[in-house]
């Protein structure tokens, strides 16, 4: 050959200048390699059938429907982009159950990630009875959605809940909370930061990977608590904060059940969260066309929300072993 | 048999007889081919010749004692045909049918009984009430649903226009079916451009109140009450019914209620709700019936009235709780003794005695109508089964059984011939909340004049937006509890929501 590569296993070629590099050769290029991936390939086979029949197809099918006018039991119709013009120019409630979302992730995804780091803080303490204290915080993120969607319930009712019933030793008389149109949200809100202990794992582990040679330098350096909270703690930890903030935001627009539950979107579709209401329009209406096209926008949604913090962390969130690190 | 008969010494009556079988005899030959061409034709595999033969033995028999008795070709005719049906009993068929209910394992008592008539299994598939429709509307799309399937009338506008489901009228036809006997014909409630798409299990349930005998006694509202079997049965209005429900109200110094009048949920849209727009004349859409509904009516003064009713009823005179006070108690207000009475469907199972205390039963009061509910719990056949006929057959035979429906009394009542199933039933809670329930149904009733001037209404919401409307009715009937917007405004606004959407469907 003209340019002196060989295809040749082992072999080197000679190359203008004189030097020497060995030929680079692909896997499917050598027997014994294409022979080894055959069983890997085979072995992951289940999957791989199983992935395209139950998530590829299903996303694709999704993708058409959304195109679509499916009455579910009449097979759907190319409708163009019908579906998306009513969403944006012709459906209130796509509208209203986007901002009541927002709202409610606007305030519980930062809440539950502060509030839960700073039980982490407190529990990478010292303190006394520690696993147990851990374990409690832990727990109620680990409580089906269903039960806590009912104890919940419970616990805000207005007339013997114990919220209220809390607030009555003061002569306050508390909100009707999921009957309330005002108050149904910051319930959802309060219910939410129950569970912030999910992260509590994270948080703590993140937490007691940070080297105590910074925090030693740092007290050489006369930094007090504040400071290494804010020059090392918190750089430190803050990918497992940025990666804590992200799946929070993609819970929190997926929010179902405990609405779904509890209050079933009233009263007057206060809690009427996007996924409760992509579930109505399928399954109440049976429209499973504008359902999947729903979905699809919450995709894209929720997509350039993740884009957007990911653009943003890069000048909040320090990776100790990027390349700018290095 | 008829060879022995003539070899005896020849009586009169012997001979009247025998003359009589040899009579029957073409007529029978006349009426054979019609029977055995409808059991040819439904018993595909197995069981063709024996049955055929049976019922011929046994029809020869009968007929010779009528022909006796009656002497008229032309009614022998008749008597044979009827004959036929009663000797020969539900044809044997072998067949495993799939089956899906949400009633959990109620089914399982009758699967036998049935099975042992028809030769049929079921192969059962138990569904959450709360996903059923899910399910079943997902199966039906992917072309997997069961052979048979139950279905609540609420989702008529669904199922009905869907194409999917079959008709029985030919059915029904065929196994001379005494339509009559059931509490409602199965046209008006099951069916759909005059075919019959499902055959109803059970006569649906009306709303009635329930009084618990203690509380109400102590505060002697038990005797002047219309409870059943008093001469006064089912006459009060609600005005009379609302002055009985502020004297079961008690309410203490600090003003926090310790007994409520009614425990009821009125705080959003329902069946509960619905009924007394029924009664007050009102109705949803220009045409609640037949699913081509134009235009909703729910701004009309007779809803708007009904809907005032009810509000009052909890936000006015506070004889009813608030929803989220009633949610608070597990089991609600009734269960706790927290209320004298409660509005609750005509099912024993509700409250049975034996677990809760003695109870009297008024019907609902009203204003303009009695009503009476169409459209209750029915069973539907699978177009896109392959064993349409055993799934007939089955349905068929497991409503008009009468072992089945005797069965079925201590759950709910049936809907073929229910009168001669709770007549024969032993006294107790379950007979007498079943006689109330039949209590306005004409043909049915034991009270016949009390079915005077009743009204039915279909359970459904039409077929173009069942569940729109539906929910749009909820939030306007939450808009009016919550105090938010007037009855007035809130139901012109879902109106207004209502044909917008319908005119989409046009």
């Amino acid at each position: 050959m003209s340019s002196g590569i060989s295809g040749n296993r082992g072999e080197t070629a000679p190359i203008a200048g004189g030097a020497t590099v060995a030929a680079r050769r692909y896997w499917w290029q050598s027997p014994i390699a294409r022979r080894r991936a055959s069983y890997g390939y085979l072995t992951i086979l289940p999957w791989i059938i199983g992935f395209l029949a139950f998530t590829a197809y299903p996303i694709f099918a999704s993708l058409y429907y959304s195109f679509t006018e499916f009455p579910i039991l009449k097979g759907p119709s190319w409708a163009g982009l019908q579906n998306y013009e009513r969403m944006f120019f012709q459906d209130d409630l796509f509208w209203h159950s986007l901002r009541v979302t927002a709202v409610y992730s606007l305030v519980a995804v930062p809440s539950g990630v502060i509030v839960g780091y700073l039980v982490a803080l407190i529990l990478n303490q010292k303190v006394a009875g520690l696993s147990v204290w851990r374990t409690m915080y832990f727990m109620p993120s680990i409580v089906p959605a269903v039960a806590s969607a009912f104890l919940w319930s419970w616990i805000f009712n207005s007339e013997f809940g114990l919220v209220n019933g809390f607030l009555m030793n003061f002569g306050l008389r508390g909100p009707k909370w999921f009957f309330s149109e005002e108050w149904v949200l910051p319930a959802f809100m309060i219910m939410h930061l129950w569970g912030a202990g999910g992260g509590l794992v994270l948080y703590l582990a993140a937490l007691q990977g940070v080297p105590t040679t910074l925090y030693e330098a740092a007290k050489v350096d006369g930094a007090n608590v504040w400071h290494r909270l804010v020059h090392v703690t918190l750089p430190m930890t803050s990918p497992v904060i940025l990666f804590t903030f992200l799946t929070g935001i993609i819970g929190s627009f997926q929010i179902f059940t405990a609405g779904y539950i509890v209050t079933g979107g009233g009263p007057r579709n206060a809690s009427l969260f996007y996924v409760l209401y992509l579930f109505r329009t399928g399954w109440n209406y049976f429209q499973m066309g504008y359902a999947a096209a729903l979905a699809w926008v919450l995709l894209i949604i929720m997509l350039a929300l993740t884009l957007l913090t990911l653009y943003a962390s890069r000048r909040l969130v320090y990776y100790e072993f990027s390349e700018e690190g290095k | 048999m008829l060879n022995k008969g003539l070899s005896r010494r020849l009586r009169r009556r012997s001979f009247l007889a025998g003359l009589g079988a040899m009579a029957a005899l073409p007529i029978l030959a006349a009426c054979q081919p019609q029977v055995v061409e409808k059991v040819v034709e439904k018993v595909v595999e197995k069981p063709v010749e024996k049955v055929v033969t049976q019922i011929v033995e046994k029809t020869v028999e009968k007929v010779v004692t009528q022909i006796v008795e009656k002497e008229k070709v032309v009614e022998k005719e008749k008597v044979v045909e009827k004959l036929v049906t009663v000797a020969a009993g539900p044809k044997k068929m072998t067949a495993t049918l799939r089956f899906s209910s949400w009633w959990g394992d109620a089914f399982n008592a009758w699967f036998p009984i049935v099975e042992a008539k028809t030769g049929i299994k079921i192969q059962y598939e138990p569904l959450a009430w709360g996903e059923w429709k899910q399910k079943l509307l997902t199966q039906l799309a992917g072309g997997v649903a069961p052979d048979l399937f139950q279905i609540d009338a609420s989702e008529n506008g669904v199922f009905f226009p869907s194409g999917q489901l079959l008709p029985f009228d030919d059915w029904l036809k065929k196994e001379n079916i005494d339509m009559s006997k059931w509490s409602l014909d199965p046209r008006k409630e099951n069916g759909f451009e005059g075919k019959i798409m499902g055959l109803s299990i059970i006569t649906m349930v009306d709303a009635i109140v329930w009084i618990n005998q203690e509380l109400a006694e102590k505060d002697g509202l038990l005797k002047d009450a219309p409870t059943w079997g008093k001469p006064n049965y089912d006459t009060w209005r609600w005005d009379d019914w609302v002055k009985w429900l502020k004297a079961g109200t008690k309410v203490k110094s600090d003003g926090t209620v310790e007994q409520y009048g009614l425990d009821a949920s009125f705080g959003t849209w329902g069946d509960f709700v619905r009924v007394f727009v029924h009664q007050n004349g009102g109705s949803i859409f220009d045409d609640d019936w037949n699913y081509k509904e134009t235009k909703s009516m729910v701004d009309q003064p007779a809803v708007l009235e009904a809907v005032q009713f009810v509000n009052d009823l909890v936000n006015k005179h506070k004889v009813a709780p608030t929803p989220d006070a009633e949610k608070a108690i597990q089991g609600g207000s009734y269960r706790a003794k927290r209320a004298m009475s409660t509005m609750n469907w005509s099912s024993a199972g509700i409250y049975p005695e034996d677990k809760f205390w003695p109870q009297s039963y008024i019907h609902l009061p009203y204003s303009k109508n009695k009503t009476h509910a169409a459209g209750g719990n029915y069973i539907s056949v699978d177009k896109a089964s392959k064993q349409i006929d055993a799934g007939f057959h089955w349905t068929t035979q497991f409503c008009i059984d009468e072992d089945v429906r005797k069965i079925f009394l201590s759950f709910n009542v049936p809907a073929y011939d229910p009168l001669a199933i709770v007549g024969s039933a032993p006294e107790g809670q379950g007979k007498t909340v079943a006689l109330v329930q039949l209590s306005r149904i004409k043909g049915m009733s034991t009270v016949p004049k009390n079915t005077e001037g009743v009204i039915e209404y279909p359970r459904w919401y039409g077929s173009k937006a069942s569940g729109f409307v539906q929910d749009t009715l909820k939030f306007a009937m939450e808009s009016v509890v919550t105090g938010k917007l007037s009855v007035k405004d809130a139901f012109t606004e879902a109106k207004a929501k209502i044909d917008a959407e319908l005119a989409k469907k046009k």
